[in-house]
């Protein structure tokens, strides 16, 4: 970008500031000015236009200064670009596309509008490819397709940021291209961010676009849209990318604060009406195309396990689903606390194979039946043979389900250790030695690749999930004979 | 009825003045019956504004502070044209700029003039948010822009 003498130069309109409130600038001037424009002011700030009304220009301000009133402004006859490419890579970048790192400054090779319009239809592709998570609850049950526009919400930590990170991981280890905005957080998060991506060796896959909580209020607005523009020069490229928007409840409240001292009429909880076409808006410039994707995962944060909150009901509205991060889950140990009855999905399982359909459905269909004998139980029944066999298998299954923040594991094991489940291979193992001895299973799977081929050919060659669990029953050694080596 | 005193003024300060003055008679106006304000026509303003002022109070049916407000309501209406140039001038530049300006614009403006040595020469005019830099130094350097290196070249085998 250019300094304010040469826009002055060349665009020869000139305003000034005739008032100041926090980050909005009311200027006189600039007649030709146009909406969502950048202007510069003579001290070298940046600002955008948000409103033009009669006697004034209103300005959101990008950077944090205060400014005087008289101060000078030019026009850029631009509007806001970011820089895109490669050189991206493994960096954290602010929102006006400069170095947020302490690396060496970012020189643009090209650069790209961060406020376009949505993608037709005509130029849009069916989610047809599964998205791999690496957690086995939502890959089996509330599956994900690439292109998809899934909402990640719960309350303050209930695992949602480990979640899209353990995505990321699994992600990037396929090549996938990540993008994590992060909206307005604590600028330790971001350092703690950027530190997992070079611990986890991803950092060559992964661009941040960060603001922290102490950016201005315009800059932190700006932060999904300048992530959103560099995903789309990579999904123009045919390339697939995993967007992270954390968090759109934090953006909705910035937009919140830049409307009410713009003095926009407020609505519902002092919203302002045009939050969800912003939030669509963006959210629209994410999907399937027939050149590339962009699988958005904006996160929402709940109060209370409340999801019927203005912006987290709207955001459930232009998303494909959302997955539910539960308090009570959390509370109760269970790691990732996803529940699967308040989670949807609404694109994700066609894009998977028959056979993975069939192990979701079947895994479906158990967890209503365990959530209702658990039920049943509160009002201390006797149960019977049939009942107390789904509660044991239930937390068996509960283990299984339970994993670590950073852990991944392949789709192909999760299936192949819940076949070995449905099987009865660890019905006379303990609790205790459950979890160790299925890592075990993850571990063979990950390190040996003839065993790896093995299961692969396995799962690969089954139709339905009953014969792949008859096929384990009447021949074990491929799950036993690790075992006992890994004992 | 404010021809007279919008056609005297002519820079910002002389805006800002009479302003000023506006304001003292403001305050007198209900003072003391209204002698206060006979009192500071007298010595609270400049004599051209005093009797100019007095010639309108003399006229029937003038509303004094009415007249005073709306004095102020125009000199705040009044559209400014931002002059940058390179010499501190005397007030008969200063006169020739405005009348030359009001004839070609318009009366209702005044002149904001800043010195600034660096342009070389000309003028930077901004006017209803438009720039125009007709300064010798934007001059020079588009010329030097074109010919710069072969200039430098003259210079470096002059020395």
């Amino acid at each position: 970008m250019n300094d304010f003498n040469h826009y002055l130069e060349t665009m020869e309109e000139i305003g000034f500031v005739d008032s100041s409130f926090y980050s909005i600038v009311y200027v006189t001037g600039l007649p030709q000015v146009h909406p969502s424009e950048i202007v510069v002011f003579e001290t070298g700030d940046l600002g955008q236009v948000i409103t033009l009304t009669s006697g004034f220009v209103e300005i959101l301000l990008l950077t944090n200064a205060e400014l005087r009133v008289g101060t000078k402004v030019v026009r850029t006859g631009k509007n806001f670009e970011v820089p895109v490419g490669e050189e991206l890579f493994g960096r954290v970048i602010s929102p006006l596309g400069a170095a947020y790192d302490r690396g060496k400054a970012i020189t643009p090779l090209r650069t790209r509008p961060v406020d376009t319009e949505p993608p037709r239809i005509l130029v849009r592709a069916q989610v047809e490819k599964f998205l791999e998570t690496g957690v086995t609850l939502v890959d089996l049950v509330v599956p994900l397709g690439r292109g998809q526009r899934e909402l990640v919400i719960g309350d303050r930590k209930t695992g949602k940021t480990e979640f899209v990170l353990q995505t990321i991981l699994t992600q990037a280890s396929y090549g996938t291209i990540c993008i994590y905005a992060v909206i307005g957080q604590k600028q330790i998060d971001i350092q703690k961010l950027s530190e997992f991506f070079q611990n986890n060796k991803i950092a060559k896959s992964t661009i941040i676009v960060a603001s922290s909580s102490s950016d201005p209020s315009g800059l932190i607005y700006l932060t999904p849209y300048t992530a959103m523009a560099i995903a789309e020069h990579f999904k123009d490229q045919g390339k697939d990318v995993l967007l992270i928007l954390d968090d759109l409840t934090s953006h909705a409240r910035c937009y919140r604060e830049i409307s009410l001292l713009a003095k926009r009429f407020p609505g519902r909880s002092s919203y302002p009406g045009d939050i969800f076409y912003l939030h669509a808006r963006l959210l629209e410039r994410a999907g399937n195309f027939k050149n590339g994707s962009i699988t958005a995962l904006p996160l929402a944060e709940s109060i209370l396990g409340d999801l019927s909150g203005y912006i987290q009901t709207n955001l459930m509205a232009m998303t494909d689903g959302h997955i539910f991060f539960d308090i009570e889950l959390y509370n109760q140990g269970k790691r990732p606390a996803v529940n699967p009855f308040l989670s949807v999905s609404r694109v994700g399982r066609q894009t998977q194979t028959p056979f993975l359909k069939d192990v979701g459905q079947e895994v479906s269909i158990f967890l209503v039946n365990y959530e209702r004998m658990k039920q049943f139980l509160h009002f201390g029944a006797e149960v019977g043979e049939n009942a107390r066999k789904i509660l044991a298998l239930g937390e068996r299954l509960d283990i299984f389900f339970n994993q670590g923040a950073g852990k991944t594991i392949p789709i192909t094991a999760n299936v192949i250790l819940l076949t070995a489940l449905w099987a009865g291979i660890w019905n006379d193992t303990r609790k205790e030695d459950l979890k160790r001895e299925m890592e075990s299973i993850v571990l063979g799977y990950q390190t040996d690749s003839n065993y790896k081929k093995q299961i692969d050919d396995l799962v690969a060659s089954s139709k339905i999930f009953p014969d792949l669990v008859n096929y384990i029953r009447r021949s074990p050694e491929i799950i036993m004979d690790k075992l006992r080596r890994a004992r | 009825m404010y021809e007279v005193f919008i056609d005297r003024i002519k820079t910002n300060e002389d805006k800002e003045r009479l302003l000023e003055e506006i304001e003292v008679l403001l305050t007198g106006i209900y003072e003391d019956k209204g002698y206060a304000l006979d009192s500071l026509l007298q010595t609270g303003v400049r004599s051209w504004v005093s009797s100019y002022i007095r010639e309108e109070f003399s006229k029937s049916g003038v509303n004094r502070e009415s007249f005073l407000r709306g004095l102020e309501k125009e000199l705040r209406g009044l559209k400014d044209v931002y002059l940058t140039i390179a010499f501190e001038p005397t007030q008969d530049q200063i006169d020739t700029m405005a009348s030359f300006l009001k004839q070609e614009i318009g009366s209702s403006i005044i002149l904001n003039l800043s010195y600034d040595p660096q342009i070389i020469g000309g003028v930077q005019i901004i006017y209803e948010g438009l720039f125009r830099d007709f300064s010798f130094n934007r001059i020079f350097e588009k010329e030097f822009e074109e010919d710069r290196e072969e200039i430098l070249k003259k210079l470096a085998q002059n020395e």
